[in-house]
C-alpha cells in the first residue's frame, strides 16, 4: 500500500517535470531497452546547441539533506532530533519558504542561500532512487551505472560513458569525461578515454617529458603481448598529452597556475581542487562533456554537527568559486550535486544519523531558471516516512538529472 | 622474515606547534627507529587523539612506520602468493589509518588481527576485527549504546564482512518474514530489519579510552576492548529470523552474530568469489570459486580454514596457464619485482620513497570507505595512477630518492653495448627475453644498438625505461601450496 502510493507520487511529480518525452532522452536509464529510440533522437541532439558541460558533485557517504536545509518548524523533526542534533533558526544562513514548509539553510551553506536568492540554483528537497537500498555501495552503483536495481546489468558501463556515446565529438582526442578526483568514479566505468586527476595545478606529464612520451608510445605499440593493457596506457598517454599541451606555460615553458577570475579563491579542499581542474579544463578547451568530482565525509553515524560544518563549508566554499570564477570568465555549464541517499530521521546515540533514504538535490548553473522548489515536499510524519522512518523519495535521481541536461541543452 | 624492522630507521620532521591548551612543543627534525612496529595497545593508545600528551603530527607515526614496513618486507620477500593473500584479507577488513585514533592501533591490527588471521579461521579471524580498537573506531561502534545503536558497524559487517550485497534483498523485502527461508530459520539473505537488530546485539562493545561512564566511574586508558554491560541492550532480538532471549550474559548476542554471519551460506560465496579475482584474475571462472567455497564450508570449524583455501586455490592455479592468470601489480609488488629484477640493494632510503609509492595506487591503510580499495586493471592501472607508476620506476632505478643502487653492467664488463644492455636485463624483468621491448625503447630514443654506453647512469634510465613496457605492469601470481598456520 505504501509502496504504491509513493509510485503515484513518484509519477506526478515526474510529470510535473517533464517537457515531454523525457524517457526518450535517457538512453543511459534504459539501457539496452529503447536503442532504437535513441538513435532516432540522436540527429537532434547533435543540432541541439550545448551550453556548457555538466558537473556532477557527488557526496560520498550520504549527505543528511535534513541538516543541510533543515525544517526547523517542523515538529516531528525536532522530536526526532534533540537539540545538539540541529542548528538555531538563528544561526541559519538564509531560509526557503513555501505554502507547505520552510526550510533553513545550515550556517555553513551561505553561498547556497545566496544563489538561492538569485535564481541562480533549483533544489529538490526529498530526491533519491526508488530502488529500497540502504548500503552505500550498492546505491552508489545504481546511480552512477544508470540502473533501477543491480539485479538487471545491461552492460558494463557507467551512465556517463553512455551519454558521450550519443554526443560524439568531431575531434576524436577531444576529453569528453573527466573527474576531479583521485579515483575514475564508477559513472566513467568502461571508457577508455575517462581520465582523473585530482589537482591540475601543476599541469601532468610523464617523467622526463617528451623523452619519456616517446619511450610509452613506442613500448605501447611494441607489447603486443598485452594488447589489452597496451591500449588501455596508449589512450591515457594521448589524454595526457593533449591535455598537457592545452594548459596555459610560461615563456620558459612551464605550466601556469590557474588564477580564478572570481572574487575567492579555490578552497584548498575537497571539491575546490577537483573544480579548480574542471574550471581549468573549460578554459583550455579541451573538448569537455561531463566532469565529476567526489567529496567525501558525509558518512555521518557520530558527532554529525561537527563533521557537517566542516563539509557543508568546504561545499558552499567550493562552489561559491567555481561560480565566481565561470561568471566571471562568462562560460556557460550546469552543476549538479546530489548523493547516495539521506539519513535516518531520528538520530541514534553517538550524536549520528544512520542510513536514510530521501535526500537534497541541487542544481546550480548559468541556464536555468533558478529560484525555485522543484518537486515535493513528502514530510516528515510518520505515515508520510518511508518505510516508516526515513524521509521518503519524491523525485528519482533520474528525473532530476534529466532536468539538468534539458537546463545544459544536451537534449530538447 | 629475518628484517628487524624496528631497528630501520625513518625520517619524522615537523613543525613546532601549540596544544590546545595553550602548552607548546618544539620542532622535529630527526631519524628515528621504527620502534611502533611491534608496540601494544597501551603504548599505541598514547598516539590516539584522546590523549593530550603527544603533539598532533607524532600521531601518524605508527601508520608512517607499517606503511614503510610493509614495503621493506615485500622487497625482501620471495614469496607473493602469501603477500597477495594477506593484502586481500587487509583490504578486506578495510580500516582507515589517516584518522587519527584509527592510525594510532594500525601496528597492532596488522600484526594481530591481519598477519595472525590470514590463514586461520574465518569465524576468529572476524572477531579479532569486531573487538579491535582500529574497527571498533572506524566504523563508530566504540559509541554505540542501547536506546538508538550506532548501526555503521553491524551494516558493513553484513554486506562487506560477510554475506554480501548480493545478499541484501531490502529492495524486494521490507519485513523478515518474507525473505525465503526465513520461517525455516534460515533466510537466504538479509535485510535492514536485520542490520537495526544486529547493531543492539553489538552495543555496549566500546574500548578502555579513558572515557567516564558514570558513577564517578572512568574507563582505564588502555586502547583495550572492553564490554559495558550498562550501555548493552539486553532486550530479546531477532537477527537473520533466530531469537534472542533477553539477557543473555555478556556479549552472547553480538558472539552469536558473528558466528551466524561467518556460516552463511552466502558468506562462503560472497568472500570466494572476491578472493579468487583477486588471486587470479579479474573475471575467474565460475567452477574454481565454487570449488573454493566448498572447502571454505568443509573446513568451517577449522583452526586453519584459510590455510585450506589457500592451498587449494594454489594447486588449482598451477593449472591455469600464466597468459590467463594476469593482474595489476600493486603499486608495493611493481616496486619489489623491479628492485628483485634488477638486484637492487633496496633501503627505505628515509621514507623519502613513501609519498611517491602513495600517488601511484591507493597505500594500505588509505581507502577512506569502508568497502575498501577496488581490485581490477581499470582502477589500478588510471592514467592518474599510470603516469606516477612510471615516476615510481624511473626514481627507483636512478636512485631519486636514497632507496639504493645497483649494478647494470653486472657481467657485461665496463663498457657494454646498448643491445648487450637491454638483453642482459630483459629477462630478469619479464621472465623472457624481450627483443621487441628493447628495440622500441632504443629505437625510441634514437640509439645505435651497436654503439657503446656511456655511463651507468645511462644504462639505469635505459632499463627504467623498459620497465614502463605494458608486460612488466602484470604478472600471474606464482602459486604456493604450503598449507600455512
Amino acid at each position: 500500500m505504501k509502496n504504491h502510493l509513493r509510485r503515484k507520487l513518484l509519477k506526478t511529480t515526474l510529470a510535473g517535470l517533464s517537457l515531454g518525452g523525457a524517457d526518450l532522452f535517457w538512453p543511459a536509464m534504459l539501457g539496452g531497452l529503447n536503442k532504437v529510440a535513441l538513435a532516432q533522437s540522436l540527429p537532434d541532439i547533435k543540432n541541439t546547441l550545448v551550453k556548457g558541460p555538466l558537473i556532477v558533485v557527488f557526496q560520498r557517504g550520504a549527505a543528511d539533506g535534513l541538516n543541510i536545509l533543515s525544517p526547523l518548524d517542523d515538529g516531528h523533526f525536532l522530536a526526532a532530533r534533540p537539540p545538539e542534533m540541529r542548528f538555531n533558526r538563528d544561526q541559519a544562513a538564509g531560509s526557503i519558504t513555501s505554502e507547505s514548509f520552510k526550510f533553513y539553510w545550515h550556517p555553513e551553506a551561505s553561498a547556497f542561500a545566496d544563489l538561492f536568492e538569485k535564481r541562480q540554483m533549483a533544489i529538490w528537497p526529498a530526491a533519491g532512487i526508488a530502488n529500497e537500498t540502504r548500503s552505500h555501495f550498492e546505491a552508489q552503483e545504481i546511480i552512477e551505472r544508470g540502473l533501477n536495481s543491480l539485479n538487471h546489468v545491461p552492460d558494463n558501463r557507467g551512465w556517463l560513458t553512455r551519454q558521450i556515446q550519443g554526443e560524439e565529438s568531431k575531434d576524436s582526442r577531444a576529453i569528453s569525461l573527466f573527474a576531479g578526483s583521485t579515483n575514475l568514479p564508477r559513472s566513467m566505468q568502461g571508457s577508455h578515454k575517462a581520465i582523473a586527476i585530482r589537482d591540475l595545478q601543476n599541469g601532468i606529464n610523464v617523467p622526463n617529458g617528451q623523452s619519456g612520451i616517446a619511450n610509452l608510445a613506442a613500448l605501447c605499440a611494441a607489447d603486443k603481448q598485452h594488447s589489452g593493457i597496451s591500449l588501455t596506457m596508449s589512450t591515457h598517454l594521448e589524454s595526457i598529452v593533449k591535455i598537457s599541451s592545452s594548459l596555459p606555460k610560461s615563456a620558459d615553458n612551464k605550466i601556469l597556475a590557474h588564477q580564478t577570475a572570481g572574487k575567492v579563491d579555490y578552497p584548498h579542499s575537497d571539491p575546490g581542487i577537483g573544480l579548480r581542474s574542471v574550471a581549468r579544463l573549460i578554459v583550455s578547451r579541451v573538448g569537455l562533456q561531463y566532469a565529476w568530482i567526489d567529496q567525501t565525509g558525509w558518512d555521518t553515524h557520530e558527532s554529525q554537527q561537527g563533521r557537517m560544518n566542516g563539509v557543508v563549508k568546504n561545499l558552499s566554499q567550493s562552489i561559491d568559486a567555481f561560480r565566481q570564477d565561470m561568471q566571471a570568465r562568462n562560460e556557460p555549464y550546469t552543476l549538479l550535486i546530489m548523493t547516495e541517499f539521506g539519513r535516518r530521521l531520528r538520530s541514534n546515540r553517538s550524536n549520528g544519523t544512520d542510513h536514510g533514504h530521501g535526500s537534497l538535490a541541487m542544481v546550480i548553473g548559468s541556464n536555468l531558471l533558478g529560484g525555485q522548489v522543484l518537486g515535493k515536499w513528502p514530510g516528515l510524519d510518520t505515515d508520510s516516512l518511508d518505510r516508516g522512518v526515513d524521509l521518503a523519495v519524491a523525485n528519482e535521481h533520474q528525473s532530476i538529472i534529466a532536468q539538468a541536461l534539458r537546463w545544459r541543452g544536451s537534449i530538447v | 622474515m629475518g628484517t628487524d624492522l624496528s631497528q630501520i630507521e625513518l625520517r619524522l620532521r615537523y613543525p613546532a606547534g601549540e596544544f590546545k591548551d595553550g602548552r607548546s612543543w618544539a620542532a622535529v627534525d630527526e631519524l628515528r627507529p621504527m620502534h611502533l612496529v611491534n608496540a601494544d595497545l597501551p603504548t599505541l593508545f598514547n598516539y590516539s587523539v584522546k590523549n593530550e600528551q603527544m603533539p598532533a603530527p607524532e600521531r601518524a607515526r605508527p601508520r608512517h612506520e607499517i606503511q614503510a614496513a610493509e614495503l621493506i618486507l615485500a622487497v625482501s620477500s620471495k614469496n607473493q602468493w602469501k603477500d597477495q593473500w594477506v593484502g586481500f584479507w587487509r583490504d578486506h577488513f578495510s580500516i582507515y589509518g589517516y584518522d587519527g585514533n584509527v592510525g594510532a592501533f594500525l601496528p597492532h591490527w596488522e600484526n594481530e588481527v591481519i598477519q595472525r588471521h590470514a590463514f586461520g579461521n574465518f569465524r576468529q579471524f572476524l572477531e579479532a576485527t569486531a573487538k579491535h580498537p582500529c574497527m571498533l573506531y572506524y566504523l563508530n561502534n566504540k559509541s554505540s549504546k542501547a536506546g538508538s545503536a550506532n548501526e555503521n558497524y553491524a551494516r558493513e559487517l553484513f554486506e562487506l564482512h560477510t554475506l554480501g550485497r548480493e545478499a541484501y534483498l531490502n529492495n524486494l523485502y521490507s519485513q523478515w518474514q518474507q525473505v525465503p527461508g526465513a520461517l525455516q530459520g534460515a533466510p537466504v539473505g538479509y535485510i535492514d530489519q536485520d542490520v537495526y537488530e544486529a547493531a543492539r546485539a553489538f552495543t555496549g562493545w566500546t574500548i578502555e579510552d579513558g572515557s567516564s561512564i558514570g558513577g564517578g566511574q572512568s574507563l582505564e586508558k588502555s586502547g583495550r576492548f572492553k564490554y559495558i554491560e550498562s550501555w548493552h541492550d539486553n532486550y530479546q532480538k531477532r537477527v537473520l529470523a533466530n531469537e534472542f532471549s533477553p539477557y543473555r550474559g555478556p556479549m552472547k548476542d553480538g558472539e552469536q552474530v558473528l558466528d551466524m554471519c561467518a556460516r552463511h551460506p552466502a558468506t562462503a560465496k560472497n568472500l570466494m568469489r572476491k578472493l579468487v579475482r583477486r588471486m587470479i584474475n579479474d573475471d575467474p571462472p565460475q567452477q574454481l570459486i565454487d570449488s573454493c567455497t566448498r572447502v571454505f564450508i568443509q573446513h568451517l570449524n577449522s583452526p586453519n580454514q584459510l590455510a585450506f583455501v589457500s592451498q587449494h586455490l594454489a594447486n588449482e592455479a598451477l593449472r591455469i596457464p600464466d597468459s590467463l592468470r594476469q593482474k595489476v601489480k600493486r603499486p608495493t609488488r611493481l616496486v619489489a619485482s623491479f628492485v628483485q629484477g634488477v638486484n637492487l640493494s633496496f633501503s627505505i632510503g628515509e621514507g623519502k620513497i613513501m609519498g611517491q609509492h602513495e600517488s601511484a595506487g591507493p597505500a594500505i591503510y588509505s581507502w577512506v570507505s569502508p568497502e575498501g580499495p577496488p581490485d581490477g586493471m581499470e582502477w589500478l592501472l588510471s592514467a592518474g595512477y599510470m603516469r606516477q607508476r612510471l615516476t615510481l620506476i624511473q626514481g627507483l632505478s636512478e636512485n631519486w630518492w636514497g632507496t639504493g643502487d645497483w649494478n647494470p653492467f653486472d657481467g657485461l664488463g665496463n663498457t657494454p653495448s646498448y643491445s648487450d644492455l637491454m638483453s642482459r636485463w630483459d629477462t630478469p624483468l619479464f621472465g623472457k627475453p624481450r627483443p621487441d621491448l628493447t628495440q622500441a625503447v632504443l629505437l625510441a630514443q634514437g640509439i645505435n644498438p651497436t654503439l657503446r654506453l656511456r655511463s651507468q647512469n645511462e644504462a639505469r634510465k635505459l632499463v627504467g625505461y623498459l620497465a614502463w613496457a605494458p608486460s612488466f605492469q602484470t604478472e600471474a601470481i606464482t602459486p604456493d601450496t604450503t598449507l600455512w598456520g
